[in-house]
């Protein structure tokens, strides 16, 4: 039994969501290079410049016993979009289709919202993520403010009335659609780049949370990082502790060492779990139960996935946990699930 | 420095010293009667960051490291010689002028070459001089690439000239716009230096961190080391060390606990697809274990010995290290307290082998008489 944090879901053609939209954003959306752009957001979410992927199959796995945790990657794209409105309509017509179509007990969906528009956001949780409705998470796409921003403040009291998490994934468009996040440094055409790179949106992210008080305003807050890796997970946590204890009379809303704050209220999920097999980092560097408990199983698949078994390969006596330390992230609860 | 000091067994090589002109004016005789005038009239600005949105929540130098008359810190070459230099037995200062990193927030080439030139020549002529334990990065601007290629070569071959300070601008080390630069670093077997200005995360022509605008000071300087990360992703997806062979960059202020993740995350998405970057002809890692070095400062603050050794046990960091303190800045490494941290058995490189293979013998002028005459 296993607590799986990141499966992709979506449509097989963008005009499935039409009924899920008012008659007038159908018409809207009725058009040829809409339609067809559905190859452009499976391609994102790969972060490549292959254009001739194989078909993959986005419907959710059945109910085999597994939990999973379904993120409608296809959502996560508005945040290249230039049209913010149309935006809304769109996220809220795969958050009902979503409902309707995917959601079970055991395959909870991650609500997409908006991070342009943070008053609609709230509603739109508060209005969806009722008791029993299948929402498990808050898909927030990373938009113009970092997470710690207070802009963001209404998402966060929204998901904790709901109870239930933030979950975090790139979509892929950062760094490459204006409007999106940058990537560090400068311009990078190459998508090698920008997928190595991505791991730095959640570095930025994590320590803007901290760093901008989030967590004390917000200390139930809880938040999943998907899709990102996780063994830049001490380093960052070195490097926040540092700052803090240099400039933390500049900061004084920040009360405790920022890695303290984590355990808890962060999990990562573990794709591309072979990272930290590649040269050792695993055995090196995550012997402590802190660092562990952070770890979340996410398997990213269908896109270059990992199973539970490679997680248990790579982590050994390690996996039991971690590949149950989702329900923690997604319920808050903080019993344990039978591995 | 006021602490009980140590000179350590092995000589060291400190890669990262920033000496400042006391008064920027000072600068002026070394340029041309009309860009004199240009810049008596017009100024020169030389701090790179904008104070106006990041501005530092202290001082940005040790305030022990003011010079006796009340000169900017790092200004009186003799006050830096006996409070740092001969205190730690350093055998090798390399000096990273900080003054040219201004002329990253300027839209004149022209203008900052002017300004980067005039600077290399005072402390070659000034500093350089003044001890054998001086060794100088002359500093260009990616402003103009061929500008900047002419510079080096003006300088190449001079004693105490060891390596090239290449400032960064919003393009990235791996673009081509740049390899006059590089074919005038390996044409001279000079290392292409490259240390954080401060612009970064301020200006449109700025590199920046991922994700968006840092709100504070601390905030940023957390994410900071990301934008050396993306530079050397970039040097390795552009295939400027195909295009460069013997090209060697030395980072510096970077940090370098980020190797350990970002070298197997490369390494992995190049074996499942090295199509995605075709100018990289072996693994990532190869690459950067080969051209680039690391310098310790900031060395992470480890929670317990058990983390530092795992930081320190990245593979192949025994030879990428440089020893590092960013005197006279405000979160100067301790020589004694970094070094001591070090495994004995990486000690001798990470205080100056690693050094000697990076730079050459030039890095090493000085000789400790006392050592000599012993």
């Amino acid at each position: 039994m296993f607590v799986d944090c990141d499966r992709h879901v979506g449509v097989g053609q963008y005009s499935d969501l039409f009924s899920h939209m008012p008659l007038a954003w159908q018409r809207h959306f009725e058009r040829v290079e809409f339609v067809s752009s559905i190859d452009e957001a499976s391609n994102h979410i790969r972060v490549s410049e292959r254009w001739d992927h194989p078909h993959v199959d986005l419907e959710p796995p059945g109910d085999d016993g597994d939990e999973y945790l379904l993120v409608p990657h296809q959502g996560l794209t508005i945040n290249g979009w230039a049209d913010r409105v149309g935006a809304k309509v769109f996220a809220a017509a795969i958050n009902s289709y979503g409902l309707e179509n995917w959601a079970s007990p055991t395959r909870k969906l991650a609500l997409v919202v908006s991070p342009h528009d943070p008053a609609w956001s709230a509603a739109e949780i508060t209005r969806l993520a009722t008791a029993g409705s299948g929402v498990g998470a808050v898909a927030i796409p990373l938009g113009d403010s970092m997470l710690g921003s207070f802009t963001l403040n209404p998402i966060y009291e929204a998901c904790l009335g709901a109870d239930v998490p933030v979950m975090v994934h790139f979509s892929g468009v950062e760094g490459r659609y204006l409007g999106a996040p940058p990537l560090s440094g400068g311009v990078h055409l190459s998508a090698f780049s920008r997928l190595s790179l991505m791991p730095h949106l959640a570095e930025s992210n994590i320590t803007s949370l901290v760093f901008e008080g989030a967590f004390e305003t917000f200390p139930d807050l809880r938040v999943i990082f998907a899709g990102f890796g996780f063994t830049w997970l001490p380093s960052l946590m070195w490097r926040m502790d540092r700052e803090w204890r240099t400039f933390r009379h500049d900061l004084p809303w920040v009360k405790e060492p920022p890695s303290t704050y984590l355990p808890g209220r962060l999990w990562v999920t573990t794709s591309p779990v072979e990272e930290a097999a590649i040269s050792g980092e695993w055995d090196r560097s995550f012997s402590s139960q802190q660092l562990r408990s952070l770890l979340a199983f996410g398997s990213h698949q269908p896109f270059d996935g990992d199973s539970a078994a490679d997680v248990t390969r790579v982590l050994g006596d390690a996996a039991a946990a971690v590949l149950t330390n989702g329900k923690a992230a997604i319920t808050g609860s903080r019993e344990s699930v039978s591995p | 420095m006021s602490s009980p000091v140590r000179k350590e067994k092995y000589p060291v090589v400190d890669c990262d010293i920033h000496p400042m002109v006391a008064d920027v004016r000072r600068l002026l005789p070394f340029m041309s009667e009309s860009w004199r005038r240009h810049f008596e009239v017009r100024g020169m600005r030389v701090y790179a960051r904008a104070r106006d949105r990041y501005n530092h929540p202290n001082i940005t130098y040790r305030a022990d490291a003011v010079c006796p008359d009340g000169g900017p810190a790092g200004s009186d070459m003799e006050f830096m010689l006996a409070t740092h230099i001969e205190p730690f037995g350093i055998a090798s200062a390399l000096l990273l002028p900080q003054q040219p990193y201004g002329v990253t927030a300027w839209g004149d080439p022209d203008s900052a070459h002017a300004f980067y030139a005039a600077s290399n020549d005072y402390f070659f002529e000034q500093w350089v001089p003044f001890d054998d334990r001086m060794s100088l990065a002359v500093t260009v601007s990616p402003h103009d690439p061929k500008a900047a290629a002419a510079e080096i070569r003006r300088f190449a071959g001079k004693p105490g000239v060891v390596g090239i300070q290449l400032l960064l601008l919003d393009t990235m080390l791996g673009s081509g716009t740049l390899d006059p630069i590089y074919e005038a670093a390996v044409e001279n077997d000079l290392p292409v230096v490259v240390h954080q200005s401060g612009s970064e995360g301020c200006y449109y022509g700025s590199q920046g961190v991922a994700g968006g605008v840092p709100r504070s000071y601390g905030e940023r300087h957390v994410v900071l080391t990301q934008v050396g990360a993306a530079n050397v992703v970039d040097v390795i997806v552009n295939g400027t060390l195909e295009k460069f062979p013997g090209l060697k960059f030395v980072m510096v202020e970077w940090g370098f606990s980020w190797l350990s993740h970002l070298l197997p995350r490369m390494d992995l998405l190049w074996q499942r697809d090295p199509k995605a970057a075709p100018k990289a002809k072996k693994l990532p890692s190869e690459y950067v274990r080969e051209a680039f070095t690391f310098s310790t400062q900031p060395l992470d603050e480890t929670e317990s010995p058990a983390e530092l050794t795992a930081l320190l046990e990245t593979p192949g960091l025994e030879s990428m290290l440089l020893f590092s303190s960013d005197y006279p800045h405000y979160d100067t490494d301790d020589p004694g307290f970094v070094i001591a941290r070090i495994p004995d058995s990486m000690r001798s490189k990470v205080c100056y082998e690693n050094a000697l293979a990076t730079f050459g013998d030039k890095v090493m002028r000085f000789r400790d008489p006392a050592a000599a005459s012993a």
